[in-house]
């Protein structure tokens, strides 16, 4: 838990409700899987690492650049980590179109692009995940898949140097779930970005991650590959979890 | 007359001869005395729509009133211009109590009220805030305060101050446009005008001297020489479609009785008789 | 069983809707006459519909300027004391308007609470149009903050957040997508405050008097005719129902074109 390493180190504990999180982890290049069941802490501490809620001690960090120091007092704004996020369940802004929402993230990050510069930037990045059919769509009219694709094209067009993923995967029925598990795989592997994944399904867990971390009521219980997990768990969850069920 | 109001007639009638019993446990006082035949159990009460401008006064004489026929009094206070609205879109009243002639004489014409009668008689007056702290003493030191209120054109307090000024005028010509300028709020009732005065929002403003009486403690009187102090007339009238026509007379006797115009006297009206 | 339902709600909505078009129609029929005979061009209907439209544009603009920050922070946290906030905004709405503007002048008027304070500084609210605005933003931004309250609440949480991890620092949130979200209600509550300040009579008379071309408002200015003459009053309401109607039909046609360029962007 150096802050020299290159990627997002997080040592961070708070009181969050009835649950005590204390929780420290290390996200480099490749996928990081966050498992563990309802109520342990999963979305609380990303709330944490992206600076919407603010840990009561520890630090966060990316490579040597601290996010936040309780003892020294720093606390970047949310704005300013350089953190995507997919939240669970429904994020895009309904009073966009789909094009509008990336391009909203466009602006954000470069306000002094023009608005040609913006859309151009906006319909490269459609095109490139394969999304540009749905451009002029409206939110309502966006499959969940859909829906998906431009919430992690939007994501994207903000330049984040890393991803957080809660439950990406959750809100959509057996037969889009595939394809957009892949098209997530595909796009994270191409831009090499360092990644965290919030999942409650095993096969999700087998896809995207090599290493994995579950979370039980605010703590790390395991750690280590799906199939290290399966081998020996150490608490009932883990158990089930790999098992499947 | 149709078969339900000939046997109110009928009711009327019997009961004004039938024993006085409530009047009698009444405490009796001297002024009471001198009372006409109270005509106590005529049932239901008496409605009055009564001036605002008359509100202490009417409100002691109808419990004066009550007290000594056991008759229930309604009133109904409003403006003297709202009241004639009122009437004239068919309200139900007893009595009709003015403190301006032109709304009695018209409701008169449209048949409405019978016969007014005048019943006191009140004057224009200056009130100034409390202590009199600008030091106002005649009708001209008004040009020199920085607010003033008065009432509007339209209700007769305004109408009373606009007929003063330009009587005003007349003895020292261009007063009254040095005292308009100063006017900062045309009022909708006379209590209106006091209340900006009680209040310090008005350095003064220009009332019937009852008003100025019955807030003697918030506010101080400059009183206008007699040739200004306009006299106004408060009269009072049966409807024409009364529901107790023996009752609305024994108020309007009441009224004009001794007892009742010592009551008015003691809130500064001034009697009929007077010029 | 469920025609009979139908049956009932449908009269229920007829009757309401009775009860709330025949005094409008009467007051056509009444009005409208004295209109066309020109009873309105004197110089003090226009000055009142002047008076009207100023001060109550004003204070729609403050209660816009002020109220929408204040909806914003009560809708974003929750504690005892901003819920007093809440309620204490709401109290306005309860006090008999007559009684609101007693209350303005115990606290701005020149015998009032910060009354030798505005002396001191050399100005005076006394019978001034300031205080007309003053008195219709007192009675009428409870309206909107309410409104606008309950339309920042309604938005989803995470659409806020989002939008910080995309990097939007949080006034751009707002601006951009706090407010075109909530823009429909919050115009809404404009026009429901707005409407109350244009019809704003009892506080007004109190607090700011009634003075042709300066504090008489239109609705000033229909209870004084009242005074001499009801179908000239009448002219004067119809001519008030008009202009709300009016500016009610522009704020309307200016959200949507608003709504559709946010759409487009």
């Amino acid at each position: 838990m150096t802050g020299l390493s290159a990627g997002l180190s997080v040592n961070v504990s708070a009181q969050i409700g009835a649950l005590s999180l204390e929780v420290a982890l290390q996200l480099n290049e490749g996928t990081l899987v966050l498992a563990g069941p309802n109520g342990a802490g999963k979305s609380s501490l990303l709330a944490l690492i992206l600076g919407l809620r603010r840990p009561a001690r520890g630090r966060i960090s990316w490579a040597a650049q601290p996010l936040f120091d309780a003892a020294a007092s720093i606390d970047v704004p949310a704005e300013a980590r350089g953190l995507g996020w997919l939240p669970q369940g429904e994020s895009l802004f309904p009073h966009l179109t789909a094009q509008g929402n990336v391009e909203f993230a466009v602006a954000a990050r470069h306000p002094e692009r023009s608005r040609a510069e913006r859309t151009d930037r906006a319909r490269a990045l459609l095109e490139r995940l394969g999304a540009s059919s749905l451009a002029a769509r409206k939110i309502g009219e966006l499959s969940g898949g859909e829906r998906q694709r431009i919430a992690l094209a939007r994501a994207l067009a903000s330049e984040p140097r890393a991803l957080l993923l809660d439950e990406p995967l959750a809100a959509l029925d057996a037969t889009s779930r595939p394809a957009v598990r892949d098209f997530i795989t595909q796009t994270i592997c191409e831009l090499l970005l360092p990644t965290l994944i919030v999942t409650h399904d095993r096969s999700d867990a087998a896809a995207f991650s090599a290493r994995m971390l579950v979370l039980e009521s605010g703590r790390v219980v395991q750690e280590g590959s799906l199939a290290e997990l399966e081998a020996a768990p150490q608490t009932e969850f883990v158990r089930r979890f790999t098992q499947g069920t | 007359m149709s078969a339900r109001g000939s046997l109110r007639a009928l009711l009327v009638v019997a009961l004004l001869f039938a024993s006085p019993a409530h009047a009698a446990d009444a405490p009796a006082r001297d002024a009471e005395k001198s009372l006409p035949p109270a005509p106590s159990a005529v049932r239901g009460p008496l409605v009055v729509f009564a001036a605002s401008s008359l509100h202490e006064g009417m409100t002691a004489l109808g419990h004066r009133f009550t007290a000594a026929t056991g008759l229930d009094v309604r009133f109904n206070f409003a403006g003297s211009q709202e009241l004639r609205t009122q009437l004239e879109q068919g309200a139900q009243a007893d009595l009709f109590v003015s403190a301006d002639r032109r709304h009695a004489e018209a409701l008169e014409q449209a048949g409405l009220v019978l016969a007014p009668t005048l019943f006191a008689r009140n004057r224009l007056t200056i009130v100034v805030r409390r202590g009199n702290p600008e030091g106002v003493q005649t009708l001209a030191d008004l040009a020199g305060l920085a607010h003033l209120a008065i009432g509007a054109h339209e209700v007769p307090v305004g109408a009373y101050a606009e007929q003063l000024l330009a009587l005003a005028d007349k003895r020292r010509p261009g007063l009254a446009a040095h005292i308009t300028a100063k006017i900062s709020s045309r009022e909708l009732n006379v209590r209106q005008v006091l209340m900006k005065v009680a209040l310090g929002e008005a350095d003064a403003g220009i009332v019937y001297a009852t008003d100025a009486r019955a807030m003697a403690t918030r506010v101080a009187e400059v009183p206008l020489p007699p040739e200004l102090a306009l006299r106004t007339d408060d009269l009072i009238a049966i409807a024409s479609h009364a529901q107790n026509p023996p009752g609305a007379s024994a108020f309007i006797a009441f009224v004009l009785s001794a007892a009742g115009q010592a009551e008015l006297s003691a809130l500064g009206f001034s009697g009929p008789e007077l010029p | 069983m469920s025609r009979l339902g139908r049956a009932a709600a449908i009269s229920a909505a007829l009757l309401l809707l009775a009860l709330l078009s025949l005094p409008l129609l009467a007051l056509v029929t009444e009005g409208a006459p004295a209109i066309l005979l020109g009873a309105l061009g004197s110089p003090l209907v226009l000055a009142a519909v002047r008076v009207s439209l100023a001060t109550s544009l004003c204070s729609l603009l403050l209660v816009l300027l002020l109220g929408t920050p204040l909806a914003w922070i009560l809708a974003q946290r929750r504690s005892a004391a901003l819920g007093a906030v809440e309620l204490l905004v709401q109290l306005p709405i309860v006090l008999p308007p007559s009684l609101a503007g007693l209350a303005l002048l115990f606290a701005f008027g020149r015998r009032g609470l910060l009354g030798a304070l505005f002396a001191h500084a050399g100005f005076s609210l006394a019978f001034s149009p300031a205080a007309v605005i003053l008195a219709q933003l007192f009675v009428a931004s409870a309206f909107y903050v309410q409104v606008a309250t309950n339309a920042f609440r309604a938005i989803d949480e995470r659409l806020l957040s989002v939008a910080r991890t995309l990097g939007c620092s949080p006034a751009r949130v707002f601006f951009s997508v706090a407010l075109p979200l909530s823009l429909r209600a919050l115009l809404g509550g404009a026009a429901l405050a707005w409407a109350r300040a244009l019809g704003e009579f009892g506080a007004t008379l109190l607090f700011a008097g009634n003075l042709p071309g300066v504090t008489q408002t239109l609705p000033l200015a229909i209870y004084t005719a009242l005074e001499s003459d009801t179908r000239t009053a009448a002219a004067l309401g119809l001519l008030l129902l008009i202009v709300a109607l009016l500016l009610l039909l522009l704020a309307r046609r200016s959200a949507a074109g608003l709504l559709t360029r946010w759409s487009s962007r």
